[in-house]
């Protein structure tokens, strides 16, 4: 029986692929049901309803005018159940024939919804927590990954794409940012498994510039729903890995006795948002000779001989002194195709239900040589075995390779001189800036994005199955087993034709990074509802996950030529440091919640994590996390009922502690160092201590606290829920400053970053609190349908300490961002600016410039704070419906925030060594005194100054969609189930002043701490495409 | 049906093993500092530990004897000036004396030369438990008070009182516990002294391979008549130390140079012999920071930093520039400029063109002025690889912390000012001079005209050793008074005021040790 089932389910798929529709089997003993399927309140026809024959495979489909005709063999009586996608569905009872029946469809009520929360599933009305869904209209947008839907479309959640490299970085903050050292991105659950999204899973660490986003191996045609959880009251399930709060994302599922394939594919282009203007060849040989002329220094660096030009000429190719000379961004930016193909079979029997897809996508980079490609496929089961025993399985297999853009190569477009050819007289690169340059010297970008070979490439199986076994009614155990392994490998070739390998005769790196991670949940589900007054659901259980990673890298320099790319490390002569490593966490946890609910009009819920983690010093592996919520369902009091405008208020409040963990292992533990020196020509090694142990190393907590009201208005035309919230986070996980004389300045020298003092201790504290709206608003009915949904939140964050007598940490001491007490993380010290130094006045400056035209300071010594308060975030999405029309208008908007630009402060320094921004036409000269720009002066020092800082507001017209869906009565001829044509935009407007490529930009990519800070990033894109549904 | 229920519950309990042993950490890619510091081996890997600091911080950190004592200090000499290729700020402050105590460069000192202290401490708290060869213990021993004294010996110069640690504290947590308050200089050089005279005792005379290039009983000798000559120098001025630093300088020079040493110690015959990396160890070198080109960030990377970047296959980035004329018509002096025509040294450290390794033709930066015909940009190149052409930050050339010339004008200095100029000095003096190809030192000079004798060789001599700041704040003219701030300004370094002569302390460790007091002026 089962085999057969198997083999009918097989033949079935089989058959779907080579024939465009599929005709039911008749048989002899017959009747014909006929009816109409209407909607209830405007007695509109439905077409397209599904109309099925219960515990059958038979049914069939209304037409366009809702008629729907069944002939069937069973026996009467039997069960038709009639469901269409935002209604809720019928069943009826038929006991005979004759008449054609009316069906009547209610709207589905969204307070019916089911949501999935952590560890289960609840009514949406039941809930006690905030709690967000990404709305269906915005999941198709054609994004790599599922944050980016995110984004403008939950309130509560700040999403910036940090740069345009495919399948490049995103951030994610929920309800600010809560760590400074220990990760502020939110814990993602898929389908269950809480994945780990640290950026290093798939970066061996060779490929160099933009990381790779591991959450881009997952399509995101393969999602159904992408729920938020945002108070302590629904992440504190979470415990440690909550404070961030949780993103849930799960799976399309297949659904019983239903059968279809789906082709969905687009095909588009990008290209970047704009250019920044820079000077031509003639231009910027003009700021040159001013430079020189300002600075006093010997005309023999820009005269007619000068020995640079000369240089030049003995190289084979001619510098530009005159004309427009190179546009370097012109040459490096093109229009990219992108496509992508999805094709998902979604079946099921009575028992099983199953969902099978298979994903290709394909997207060239706006610089050119670069792109992103991603192969998956997914198999979802759902299997009852008996009315007790149920198998769940997900199962997910990706391989995604990106050609990354080199992190230089920007910069190097920016400021590569103009007068510069990109070939040589012979036909070859120039190969370097033979100007006085910025350290490091200036590379042609055009040759490195050519010929540099900078790829990653990862595996990732992501696969959990769950058995479910009702050992009584209302008492239900779950085990699920789940893997997540990523597979990532990296290559580099630096070839001998470009800059960068000529140094080292050609550099060839390879690296591997394998993580393996396992998780084992256990838990029981007591759900009763006892005298239709008091319901109870009862969750507890235990949890282990484990994580295993080992990385490797090889590399040589050397080469004979550059045959062998990195494929043949042994071929080169000169051995470069080799690494191996190894690291490993876990995580055990024991977890119970209680739902209790009152009549439906009293809520509440509790919650309880253990959580002990290996991370931590022996004495303090486990943390403990309680939260409780209240909520009242005031409409269902008596006094609310009459009320007819109100159909849904409820009011919510909730409180808990959770807690973040995502240090690196082993902090707690003092680690040896090892070191090299060199005696008698012989390189030896070295152990020192570069670190201390902190046996008391322990969680950041975050105590949240909550109030919300959710009121639905006019049965729910109008929907609104509103949220506050207070969010305190102590024993910030922090590197404490201390003294340079204990010796730790080494700590963190692998991450290039640590070079100050410093040791992991739990200390100093941050505030985050804001407020959130959402409203949803079916503004038409009927055959227009116009739906709104708008949300606005903001969130105000402040450093409240730092540990005992720090007021500061300055992070990086290249960039001018600060951790200061009393300010928002990501602000910035900078000197500040006060005109142009004028003549016969004092010049003000901590530069070498004093002459007049030079930029004049404050003061020459001290920097000024410039706070940086997150942005105000603004969605409107707008969604039209006529006939087969739809349109989807997305606004969003970031107000608030600031950047410091250091693209614009290496363009504005005007020393003529590299190419100037245009600004600088209109620089101080002796004849052009009423300016605010700094005459040119050989100088290469930037002065991080507030005249870089700059206002990151933007508006945006995200998305835009135009779509239509063929008439039904044209697609069932074809046997066709649906056919639906689109265009689609996105980021096809936005309104800045903000004068660098995007104003969403984050050069540290995940990291909080220096956000803001713009260099050298990959720039973001727009994007026209169009594409087809096809459901057969 | 039944199955199931078993695997259920086996699953169940499986995961509720012990957790404790599911939470201990076992790194397999680290050594934790619990399971070390048993063996010989362990002991020996500890001191090179200490040596360390010498050489190189990774390839993208600058360690004091590997560029940063040239970006960090020697940018404020009268000797040189940040080139173009140099975009720090933080150099470019220092370089013209318009720094503040936020300085970049100057905490990377400070954090660097603690790090090596600390290091040291580190061995003489686990060191000395270890059951191991008693000889091997001992000179492990002698060679960490010869780094701990070196290292403070810079430190003291450089910032003046500043805390004396000589423990170690493997349980100290908090920033509270490593707040440390000053002490004062001159128990500090005593300390370096102990520290020395302990070196001395239990050092070899020299070492085989593999083993060439620690510390010796010569090189504490050395250091300790450099620390005695410091001592009686400004700031301290305790000038009693002129007879010590003439005396040990003496324990250290060869009899053939009128000394006691038995160390064989001799000049090389030709200067640039002293800085190739063929001629590396030699007789001259009493102890250098050793560098490889193998690739495993062991090169000293000081050297493209004073390459042009115009030469086709070179790499060079310009980040260093000899104090220079500019216009031609202008007042600076520069070092270049100061060598006799005949001085050997001048072509000895100084390259004025570069030949491309790719099409072999020679590249120079020429000044086009008529005021100086045929000159073109003087380079350093005391760095310089011959074999490192292809990656020139992988140079082999090690860097003199202290060289038997260097040896030669500490007692020179040293006997002048405690007997005047004696037979003793000018013979001191004039090796140094006769073997850079220029006459002896014109005889019957006063005390004064001696003593500004020697400071001016020093200067010739030790261009770009990371020498000349530490003689720019010691040395004092004919009234005793500093040749700090006269010097600067000559070259136009005219923010340069008396109180740079000592360091600020980084504002940053202010903030972490409340104890710790800023330096007068800062």
């Amino acid at each position: 029986m089962k085999n057969f089932k198997q083999t009918k389910i097989i033949g079935y798929i089989l058959f779907l692929l080579i024939l465009p529709a599929f005709v039911f089997s008749q048989d002899n003993k017959e009747v014909i049901i006929k009816g109409k399927i209407l909607e209830e309140a405007a007695s509109d026809s439905l077409a397209g309803a599904v109309i099925r024959i219960k515990g059958t495979s038979i049914g069939t489909s209304s037409d366009v005018n809702g008629n729907f005709q069944l002939k069937t063999s069973t026996p009467i009586p039997f069960t038709i159940s009639i469901s269409f996608i935002g209604y809720e569905t019928k069943e009826i009872e038929v006991y005979e024939a004759n008449e054609p029946i009316e069906i009547k469809l209610k709207p589905s009520n969204v307070l019916k919804e089911v949501v999935i929360v952590g560890y289960g599933e609840q009514k949406r009305k039941d809930l006690t927590g905030s709690i967000s869904t990404v709305p269906t209209e915005l999941m198709s947008q054609p994004v790599v990954s599922v944050e980016r839907l995110l984004q403008g479309s939950v309130p509560g959640a700040v999403v910036t794409q940090n740069s345009g490299q495919p399948g490049g970085a995103v951030s994610v903050q929920i309800r600010g940012n809560n760590s400074i050292n220990a990760g502020s991105d939110p814990l993602y659950v898929i389908d269950g498994f809480p994945i780990n999204n640290d950026y290093t899973v798939n970066d061996a660490g060779v490929t160099d510039g933009p990381k790779i986003n591991p959450l881009s191996s997952i399509p995101t045609t393969d999602i159904e729903s992408i729920v938020v959880l945002k108070d302590a009251s629904a992440t504190a399930i979470y415990g440690s890995r909550g404070a961030n709060g949780v993103v849930i994302v799960t799976t399309k599922k297949g659904s019983k006795n239903k059968f279809s394939v789906t082709y969905d594919a687009y095909e588009g282009v990008s290209k970047v948002i704009k250019e920044i203007p820079v000077m031509d060849a003639g231009q910027w040989w003009q700021l040159r000779k001013e430079a020189a002329a300002n600075t006093g220094t010997s005309a023999a660096l820009v005269g007619k001989n000068a020995s640079i030009l000369q240089a030049a000429q003995n190289q084979g190719y001619s510098i530009d002194t005159t004309g427009q000379g190179t546009n370097w961004q012109k040459a490096a930016f093109r229009t990219a195709p992108m496509q992508n193909h999805n094709i998902s079979i979604m079946s099921g029997s009575d028992k099983t239900k199953l969902a099978f897809s298979g994903n290709y996508f394909n997207q060239d980079g706006v610089l050119i040589n670069t792109n992103f490609i991603r192969y998956a496929g997914r198999l979802n089961v759902e299997h009852d075995y008996s009315k007790k025993f149920r198998i769940t399985s997900s199962i997910n297999a990706s391989n995604t390779s990106a050609k990354v853009a080199p992190s230089n190569v920007i910069t190097n477009l920016l400021l590569a001189p103009p007068g510069l050819p990109i070939y040589n007289n012979s036909g070859g690169y120039v190969v370097q800036s033979p100007f006085e340059a910025a350290n490091p010297a200036i590379d042609n970008p055009i040759n490195t994005l050519n010929n540099e070979i900078n790829t990653t490439k990862t595996n990732r199986f992501l696969g959990n199955t769950a058995l479910e076994y009702k050992i009584l009614q209302s008492l239900t155990a779950k085990v699920l087993l789940g893997a997540d392994v990523i597979d990532n490998k990296q290559n580099q070739y630096l070839p001998i034709s470009t800059a960068e390998g000529l140094a080292l005769n050609g550099y060839a790196a390879v690296g591997t990074a394998f993580t393996t991670n396992w998780l084992s949940e256990n838990t029981l589900n007591f759900s009763k509802v006892i005298k239709d007054i008091h319901s109870l659901n009862i969750l507890g259980g235990f949890t282990a996950q484990q994580s295993k990673s080992e990385g490797t890298i090889t590399a040589a320099s050397g080469f004979p030529n550059d045959l062998f790319t990195f494929n043949n490390i042994g071929a080169g002569v000169t051995p470069r440091p080799v690494a191996s490593s190894a690291s490993e966490w876990a995580l055990a946890s024991y977890l119970a919640r209680v739902n209790y609910g009152f009549k439906e009009k009293y809520l509440a819920t509790v919650t309880f994590r253990a959580d002990g983690s290996s991370r931590f010093g022996p004495d303090n592996k486990w943390g403990y996390f309680p939260s409780i919520g209240l909520a009242w369902n005031a409409h269902k009091e008596s006094f609310l009922k009459d009320v007819k405008s109100i159909s849904n208020l409820k009011i919510r409040a909730s409180a808990g502690i959770t807690g973040n963990q995502s240090i690196p292992p082993y902090s707690s533990l003092a680690q040896e160092a090892f070191y090299r020196y060199n005696f008698s020509g012989t390189t030896v090694s070295g152990f020192a201590p570069q670190s201390v142990s902190n046996p008391n190393l322990s969680w950041e907590k975050t105590v949240q606290e909550d109030a919300g009201v959710d009121l639905g208005l006019f049965q729910n035309r109008i929907s609104l829920t509103a949220d506050v919230y207070y969010k305190v986070t102590s024993n910030l996980l922090l590197s404490e400053l201390v003294s340079g004389t204990s010796g730790l300045s080494y700590y963190n020298a692998t991450t290039n970053a640590g070079q100050l003092s410093t040791v992991f201790q739990n200390i100093g504290s941050m505030l985050n609190k804001g407020y959130e709206l959402g409203v949803f608003t079916q503004n038409l009915v009927g055959k227009f349908k116009w739906n709104t949904t708008f949300i606005l939140s903001q969130n105000f964050n402040k450093i409240l300490s730092l540990g005992d007598g720090i007021t500061q940490i300055i992070p990086n001491t290249q960039q001018p961002s600060v951790l200061e007490v009393g300010a928002p993380v990501g602000s910035f010290y900078v000197y500040q600016t006060n005109g142009l130094i004028q003549p016969g006045v004092p010049a003000i400056t901590p530069s070498a410039d004093k002459n007049p035209g030079g930029q004049n300071y404050v003061s020459a010594t001290n920097e000024e704070l410039i706070k940086n308060n997150p942005p105000v975030v603004l969605g409107l999405t707008n969604t039209f419906k006529y006939g087969g029309f739809d349109l989807t208008v997305f606004l969003q908007a970031s107000i608030g925030g600031k950047i410091y630009n250091e693209n614009e402060a290496a363009l504005e320094l005007g020393t003529g060594y590299t190419n100037a921004s245009t600004v600088l036409l209109n620089a101080y000269t002796a004849t052009n005194t009423n300016t605010t720009v700094k005459a040119p002066y050989q100088d290469p020092a930037i002065i991080p100054s507030d005249r870089f800082i700059e206002s990151a507001t933007y508006g945006r017209l995200k998305n835009l969609t135009f779509g239509y869906t063929l008439p039904l009565k044209i697609t069932s001829k074809a046997k066709i189930k649906s056919v639906r044509f689109y265009v689609s935009g996105q980021n096809i407007l936005t309104w800045t002043k903000y004068s660098g490529y995007d104003p969403e930009v984050s050069y540290n990519g995940q990291s909080q701490i220096n956000k803001g800070y713009d260099q050298g990033t990959y720039p973001n894109t727009k994007t026209i495409l169009g594409g087809i549904t096809l459901t057969l | 049906m039944k199955k199931f229920r078993y695997i259920l519950l086996a699953t169940i309990s499986i995961s509720m093993l012990s957790c404790k042993k599911f939470l201990l950490e076992n790194p397999a890619g680290i050594i934790t500092t619990n399971n070390y510091y048993k063996t010989s081996s362990d002991a020996v890997d500890a001191v090179n530990a200490v040596y360390f600091m010498l050489n190189s911080g990774g390839t993208s950190e600058q360690t004091p004897y590997n560029v940063l004592f040239s970006t960090g200090m020697d940018m404020g000499t009268d000797d040189v000036n940040p080139g173009p290729g140099a975009t720090n700020g933080d150099v470019r402050s220092l370089s013209v004396h318009s720094m503040n105590s936020s300085n970049r460069t100057v905490f990377q000192l400070w954090q660097q030369h603690w790090a090596a202290i600390v290091k040291a401490n580190v061995v003489f708290y686990y060191v000395p438990g270890i059951s191991m060869d008693a000889t091997l213990k001992s000179r492990l021993l002698g060679e960490t008070h010869f780094l701990r004294a070196l290292y403070y010996f810079n430190i003291v110069r450089l910032w003046g009182d500043v805390p004396l640690i000589l423990d170690y504290d493997p349980t100290a947590v908090a920033a509270s516990q490593y707040a440390v308050a000053k002490t004062a200089s001159t128990i500090v050089y005593n300390q370096i002294i102990n520290d020395l005279t302990e070196a001395a005792a239990t050092l070899p005379n020299s070492y085989s391979s593999p083993d060439v290039g620690r510390a010796t009983k010569g090189a504490a000798l050395a250091l300790l008549a450099k620390v005695y000559l410091t001592m009686a120098s400004l700031p301290l001025n305790l000038t009693a130390n002129y007879q010590l630093a003439a005396s040990t300088a003496l324990e250290a020079i060869s009899p053939a140079d009128g000394g006691t040493g038995t160390f064989n110690y001799a000049l090389q015959t030709n200067y640039s012999h002293v800085f190739l990396p063929a001629f590396k160890n030699n007789s001259e070198h009493i102890f250098c920071a050793q560098f490889e080109s193998n690739a495993q960030g062991q090169g000293n990377n000081q050297n493209p930093r004073a390459i042009w970047n115009g030469v086709p296959g070179l790499t060079g980035n310009y980040s260093e520039q000899v104090v220079f004329y500019t216009n031609g018509a202008d007042n600076y002096y520069s070092i270049y400029k100061m060598y006799q025509k005949s001085d050997l040294r001048r072509a000895g450290s100084f390259f004025t063109k570069f030949q491309s390794p790719t099409n072999n033709k020679s590249y120079s930066l020429l000044i086009k002025n008529p005021a100086y015909p045929n000159d073109s940009t003087p380079f350093f190149s005391k760095v310089w690889d011959p074999n490192s052409i292809s990656i020139t930050s992988e140079s082999a050339a090690n860097v003199s912390i202290i060289r038997y010339a260097e040896l030669l004008l500490i007692h020179a200095e040293a006997e002048n000012e405690v007997n005047g100029p004696t037979a003793a000095a000018y013979n001191s003096i004039n090796k140094v001079r006769t073997r850079a190809g220029i006459a002896n030192l014109t005889a019957g000079l006063s005390q004064a005209q001696f003593r500004d004798s020697v400071y001016f060789e020093r200067r010739l001599e030790l261009v770009w050793e990371y020498q000349r700041w530490w003689d720019l704040i010691r040395e004092k003219d004919a009234g005793g008074n500093s040749i700090f701030v006269p010097s600067l300004h000559t070259v136009g370094k005219t923010n340069a005021q008396d109180y740079q002569r000592l360091y600020p302390f980084p504002l940053n460790e202010l903030s972490v040790n409340p104890k710790l007091t800023q330096n007068p002026g800062w």
